[in-house]
């Protein structure tokens, strides 16, 4: 760099870089609309908040509950409306704030006074009248392969008997605890949702029935046997938790369901008089976790952003 | 005594290992019980499942471990 402005700490980190864009406070949003839920497995809620930003938003969230929480999307819907959706786990109705930041374009500046420093093709790329934003810690987190630690088991097996009010999908794995430095009394945390995961167990069973003789476990005479088939799944999103001054990644249910099929067969001393079934393929996505890699979470202190 | 895992009879069985983004297995299996309902008529439950097992660690004592948590073994 020939000339502009270059502000370094101590370890020679740039704070401000007239190359690049600095992030200020845009606002602060607490009244979610609340866009999907299920009380189903733990529970979740998938929560829209619509602000309205020129140029693309970046959202911090506090989390105030013990719940698993993450950023599952920010779209652009129409001109400069944004819908910035998050999950948090569980079924309760507490929901976190949401901190928006953008580049210094996207904020109006009310004070006559500070520092401006401006990116070489005239937009500011730090204004200190805009309430830049603070980072004062962070860390990656990764999540456990296995959303599920307690073997799935006692489902009924016919005709998707147990439905999805059992609790066999219930995510009970978490990473490690994780630092992000030392916490502010407020911490606010920029986190997405990356990894997924899916998870289904099928239960099949069979009724062997004998209406001749039953010797040594063969039938002798008319038999029957009747087959059934469940197969149930749940599928999970990345969410991260405050366990203390401590984070914590693990999975929230964000989806679940079961199909199932059935077959009878019948044999008359041996022959076969009856029955049958058939089928095949696959589903695209089955028994599988993806996006593991290391995910970042920035940390910044919600008292001087609100 | 040492447990020898292969020699003992097992009810359940390793259908495939997959390896995870991870590094990790992902092992695909199936466990069987069956009771007996009366004396004509019996009920066999099997469950087909997966579970991710870190890279390294034994898949069937894994699986064991897993399985015994439900009330498979």
């Amino acid at each position: 760099m020939s000339y502009g402005f270059l502000a370094t700490n101590n370890n020679d980190e740039v704070l401000i870089s007239s190359d690049t864009r600095n992030l200020h406070f845009l606002g602060k949003y607490s009244s979610p609309s609340v866009t999907n839920s299920s009380s189903s497995f733990g529970g979740f809620r998938e929560l829209t908040y619509t602000i309205t930003s020129t140029v693309t938003p970046v959202p911090f969230f506090d989390m105030p509950t013990a719940d698993y929480y993450g950023i599952i999307g920010i779209k652009n819907t129409t001109g400069n409306t944004w819908e910035i959706k998050l999950i948090r786990s569980g079924v309760g109705s507490v929901y976190p704030s949401l901190y928006v930041f953008v580049d210094a374009r996207g904020v109006v500046a009310t004070d006559d006074y500070g520092l401006i420093v401006y990116m070489d093709e005239g937009t500011p790329a730090f204004d200190s009248r805009r309430n830049p934003l603070v980072v004062t810690g962070g860390t990656a987190v990764a999540h456990p392969s296995n959303p599920l630690t307690t073997s799935i088991s006692g489902l009924a097996d016919s005709q998707c008997g147990s439905g999805i009010t059992h609790s066999e999908l219930t995510p009970d794995n978490e990473s490690v605890a994780y630092s992000a430095g030392t916490l502010p009394t407020n911490p606010i945390y920029h986190y997405s949702s990356l990894a997924q995961a899916e998870r289904e167990a099928s239960f099949s069973g069979y009724d062997e029935d004998c209406l001749g003789l039953n010797v040594y476990g063969g039938c002798i005479g008319y038999g029957t046997v009747d087959s059934w088939v469940s197969t149930y799944w749940g599928f999970y999103r990345g969410g991260i938790r405050r366990d203390g001054t401590s984070i914590r990644a693990g999975w929230i249910a964000v989806l679940g369901g079961c199909y199932w099929s059935s077959w009878s067969d019948s044999d008359l001393i041996g022959i076969d008089v009856g029955g049958g079934s058939s089928a095949g393929g696959t589903f695209p996505y089955s028994n599988e976790t993806i996006n593991l890699a290391s995910t970042a979470v920035i940390v910044a202190d919600g008292d001087r952003h609100a | 005594m040492e447990t020898d895992m292969p020699n003992m009879v097992r009810p359940f069985k390793v259908l495939s290992i997959v390896e995870e983004p991870d590094g990790g297995q992902g092992v695909a299996f199936e466990v069987t019980k069956t009771n007996y309902l009366t004396e004509t008529k019996t009920r066999t439950v099997k469950m087909v499942s997966y579970l991710s097992v870190p890279k390294g660690e034994d898949v069937e004592m894994s699986l064991f471990n897993y399985l015994e948590t439900g009330d498979w073994l």
